[in-house]
């Protein structure tokens, strides 16, 4: 199961990151995005590859109730969170769109509002 | 009375043009009929068809769902100054036979949103359609506490009144249920007729399929919530 998680890891940190340097390069992303998504994408790489690191942040932060669930429950929040984000700004993003489509088609219509 | 029939269109090239030339030119109470063909992207050659009629073309760049066609086609329809508007499907499976009827109720001041009721005891209409139909319109009616026999009904007549009050932002098939719960919201009077459906092979192959269902129950549900917050 650990080997996959690796395989995994590494494959989707290695699509991200080229990615976004590609993106740089060609001016669409910004350094300090580039930069913190190849700092997230390492980060998830190190911790698949050597899954000690979370137990010893868990030693490190002094906090002997906190368990890997803990670390994975506001793992999953926070995905929750960023989806719920991404949900809301598609939204409103498709709004923007349709109503710039949509006064665009309909300035070639005379006016004739009573 | 000036009457807007608004059609929105995508890829209705092989049935378009038969359908915009089988609609009524006279219509009792009504002096003035604009037909008004909302293109929503289609690859096909709808716009040509269209443009062979006297229908008013309005193309949107890029296809952006039923709901958002039928919106814009409604924004056309104030654009020109017409006193109410009719929504049909573009695939030709509505009657406009059943036009004058839907156009009563708001010209007898009864209403102000006609619902076009397709019979849901009809042979010809599939068993899954009728599960789905039935699924959505409580659903509708859980969300809108008002109870229609056909809320997905494309088939519908406005009054000024409510093409002005309704804000409707949905772009797919979730519209026809928004639709509803913005006329609760804004104390539009609803009414309905019943209507007849034409069943062709196209007609069939067209329209909402059934695992879109779970989508339009989403985005309702989203709409729900964010209009009440």
């Amino acid at each position: 199961m650990t080997i996959i998680a690796k395989i995994l890891a590494a494959f989707f940190a290695i699509v991200v990151i080229s990615r976004s340097v590609t993106d740089y390069r060609s001016k669409k992303e910004s350094l300090t995005m580039t930069a913190f998504w190849i700092i997230v994408w390492l980060a998830i790489a190190a911790i698949a590859f050597f899954p000690t690191l979370v137990d010893e942040a868990i030693r490190l932060s002094d906090d002997s109730r906190s368990g890997l669930g803990t670390v994975f429950g506001m793992g999953l929040v926070f995905v929750l969170f960023i989806s719920y984000r991404i949900y809301v700004k598609a939204n409103r993003v498709e709004k923007a769109l349709a109503k710039l489509a949509r006064d665009f088609c309909l300035s070639k219509i005379k006016d004739e509002k009573k | 009375m000036k009457l807007a029939i608004v059609i929105p269109v995508f890829n209705e090239g092989v049935v378009i043009r038969e359908l915009i030339e089988s609609l009524p030119k006279k219509i009792d109470g009504i002096d003035k009929i604009v037909v008004i063909a909302v293109n929503d992207g289609s690859t096909d050659n709808s716009s040509d068809e269209i443009r062979k009629t006297k229908a008013l073309l309005v193309e949107h760049p890029i296809n952006m769902g039923a709901g958002a066609a039928t919106v814009t086609g409604l924004e056309a329809a104030s654009k020109i100054g017409a006193d109410l508007a009719i929504t049909l499907d573009g695939d030709g499976q509505h009657d406009p036979k059943d036009i004058q009827k839907l156009v009563k109720p708001i010209l007898q001041n009864r209403a102000d949103l006609v619902i076009g009721v397709r019979s849901q005891k009809s042979s010809q209409m599939p068993a899954i359609k009728k599960i789905g139909n039935a699924g959505l319109n409580l659903i509708t009616y859980a969300l809108s506490r008002t109870w229609t026999t056909d809320s997905q009904s494309g088939f519908k007549c406005f009054s000024r009144e409510a093409i002005d009050k309704l804000e409707v932002e949905g772009f797919g098939y979730e519209f026809c249920s928004e639709i509803i719960m913005e006329a609760k919201r804004k104390n539009i009077r609803i009414a309905e007729v019943p209507i007849s459906v034409i069943y062709s092979e196209y007609s069939k192959k067209k329209g909402q399929s059934i695992f879109n269902g779970t989508n339009i129950v989403l985005k309702l549900l989203f709409k729900k919530l964010t209009k009440s917050l």
